[in-house]
């Protein structure tokens, strides 16, 4: 090898080791973000439990702990949070909160847990909508709203089951709600590059079931559901809320 | 005394294995190329994924490994296991016209590898492994450049770029599976009422008959992306092989989609018209079955040969050549 090469050499091994540095001290250094949803600490635990409210509305509510399923795949710095409210009525409405830590991969698509679940997403009624929020102050709340299918067994009878899924996600200071899920990503990103802090996200959704017909009264209850309960654990954005993705 | 003169052209060929010590001997600056790679290959193996959800790893190897051996609703990357063998397998065949180049270091390579350091720091942090893994395939293509030169380059362009195919698409293949899958429902529904006159209803990617003796969802692992991914893969591949024309290539990768569509269209309506005819059971069993499967790739493959037979049957635009002894003149 000549001496060019040996220069070229060193020059490469240069580059790649201190590329190394760098991603240690970055790694290192990185700093967390302030979550959008009101948390407490958990006993005997470095995560966090997600302040839900326990009554709303006409609601009483009973908390949810997270299959074994979920908290094994998830990173473990995930945090939790999830309420079944029940009206007088019998309606019912799981509310669900899943709060990063260090690793973005906490949250995933909603697709994975409906899907999983056997529930078969109508994407020709998938919309982006935003619901006008009155707490603390007026704004416009974006979320995706998913209408999902699946067959079951009811008292011994195929029924087909309907579900009304709506989600979005919050950080400090910044709500996000696409489908695709890139605008939020690319926040994230933007973020990180200029200023060094990790956005700690939290992906917040609504599910409730009906029957065939009823998706558009299922979906206005949901509404009101999330316009009263919302403001209750979600850290209420400024006024000069940056949202990173609304639908015009 | 007799003296032989053997040039290493006329050495005898003794099988696979001396081939492959022959070709090793003539790559020149082996050393300081795997020096490079090894380092290389060590920085994204111990700093390669920064994220620790689904599979705990700092390994962008492993973090690959896993994208492709998932099943289920992300189970669409298994190409990603055989990309590296077929790389490897198309350097060899293009072993002669590599070794062939003049090899000479192109220090420009090295801001090619630089910017792909970028670009997985950039990837690390923003947690994004599908950036790391452009940033690894990219910077070794810069690393070879550094290594052998321009002509090096040009000339492994194809196959290098195959490993594009190893960036696992995963959910982000949901934006391409819906619009797939609308498609080749639309497809089936009208091929069975306008064209067989068997009545197929369809809402949605539900396929079912007025009788309700069988439903069928075309779901997201349905939609053909699969199909789509390795028929996009083998028709790049021939078309490389065969073609030199780049307008010839491009009309074999075109390709691959309508074939695709075609034969995801040929397997719903195996399944849908069993379910027609012989119920919902058997409509499941065509779908589960390996055999029907498959079947799908016929027409693929079919059309890929079809239509690279018609295309080598295109002639290249002929340029008139000098009258020379015993040249032949074409004329365009």
């Amino acid at each position: 090898m000549n001496k060019t090469k040996w220069i070229f050499a060193v020059i490469g091994l240069l580059l790649i080791g201190g590329s190394a540095v760098v991603l240690l001290q970055f790694k290192a250094h990185q700093k967390l973000g302030e979550p959008g949803v009101k948390t407490r600490p958990r006993p005997n635990s470095r995560n966090l439990e997600i302040v839900l409210p326990e009554t709303v509305l006409d609601y009483t509510s009973e908390w949810l702990e997270q299959p074994a399923l979920v908290t094994n795949t998830l990173p473990s710095d995930t945090s939790f949070g999830s309420r079944l409210y029940t009206a007088p009525d019998k309606f019912w409405a799981q509310v669900t909160v899943v709060l990063m830590g260090s690793d973005r991969t906490s949250l995933h698509k909603p697709q994975f847990c409906l899907t999983g679940s056997g529930w078969a997403i109508d994407n020709n009624a998938t919309r982006e909508e935003t619901l006008r929020m009155e707490q603390p102050h007026p704004y416009d709340l974006p979320v995706v709203k998913y209408v999902a299918s699946r067959r079951e067994q009811i008292e011994g009878r195929d029924v087909d089951a309907r579900g009304i899924y709506v989600y979005w996600f919050v950080a400090d200071d910044t709500i996000s709600a696409t489908e695709s899920g890139l605008e939020r990503m690319w926040s994230m990103a933007r973020q990180l590059v200029t200023t060094g802090v990790l956005q700690r996200w939290a992906y917040i959704s609504y599910f409730a079931k009906c029957l065939p017909g009823q998706e558009a009264a299922t979906y206005e209850r949901l509404k009101k559901l999330i316009v009263a309960s919302a403001p209750e654990f979600q850290i209420p954005p400024g006024p000069q809320t940056q949202v990173a993705a609304t639908q015009p | 005394m007799n003296t032989i003169n053997q040039s290493a052209a006329v050495i005898p060929e003794e099988g696979l294995s001396e081939e492959i010590r022959s070709a090793w001997r003539q790559l020149p600056d082996k050393g300081f190329f795997f020096v490079l790679l090894a380092a290389w290959l060590a920085l994204f193996h111990f700093l390669g994924n920064s994220t620790f959800g689904y599979v705990d790893t700092p390994s962008l190897f492993v973090w690959m490994f896993d994208a492709y051996s998932k099943s289920g609703l992300e189970g669409d990357d298994g190409q990603g296991m055989i990309i590296p063998f077929l790389v490897v397998g198309l350097f060899w065949w293009k072993r002669k016209e590599l070794l062939a180049l003049p090899l000479r270091g192109w220090w420009p390579g090295l801001v090619l590898a630089a910017g792909a350091l970028v670009l997985h720091i950039l990837g690390y942090l923003v947690q994004q492994p599908r950036v790391s893994i452009v940033a690894l395939f990219t910077g070794i293509y810069g690393l070879t450049g550094l290594t052998w030169g321009t002509r090096w380059l040009r000339a492994s362009f194809f196959p290098f770029f195959l490993f594009a195919f190893m960036v696992p698409l995963g959910s982000y293949a949901t934006t391409l599976t819906f619009p797939l899958r609308v498609l080749v429902t639309w497809i089936v529904e009208h091929l069975f009422d306008d064209v067989l006159g068997i009545g197929v209803m369809r809402v949605g990617t539900q396929l079912f008959n007025s009788l309700g003796t069988y439903q069928f969802e075309v779901a997201a692992a349905c939609s053909g992306i699969r199909s789509l991914t390795s028929t996009l893969l083998a028709a790049t591949a021939f078309g490389f092989i065969v073609f030199r024309s780049p307008w010839k290539r491009a009309a074999m990768i075109a390709a691959a989609v309508p074939l695709a569509v075609v034969g995801n269209v040929l397997r719903l309506s195996l399944i849908v018209g069993a379910g027609e005819f012989f119920g919902q059971g058997v409509g499941n069993f065509v779908h589960e079955n390996t055999f029907f499967s498959l079947l799908p790739y016929v027409p693929v493959f079919v059309g890929l040969m079809y239509l690279s037979r018609w295309l080598e049957d295109q002639r290249e635009p002929t340029h008139p050549t000098t009258p020379s002894g015993g040249g032949e003149a074409k004329c365009a």
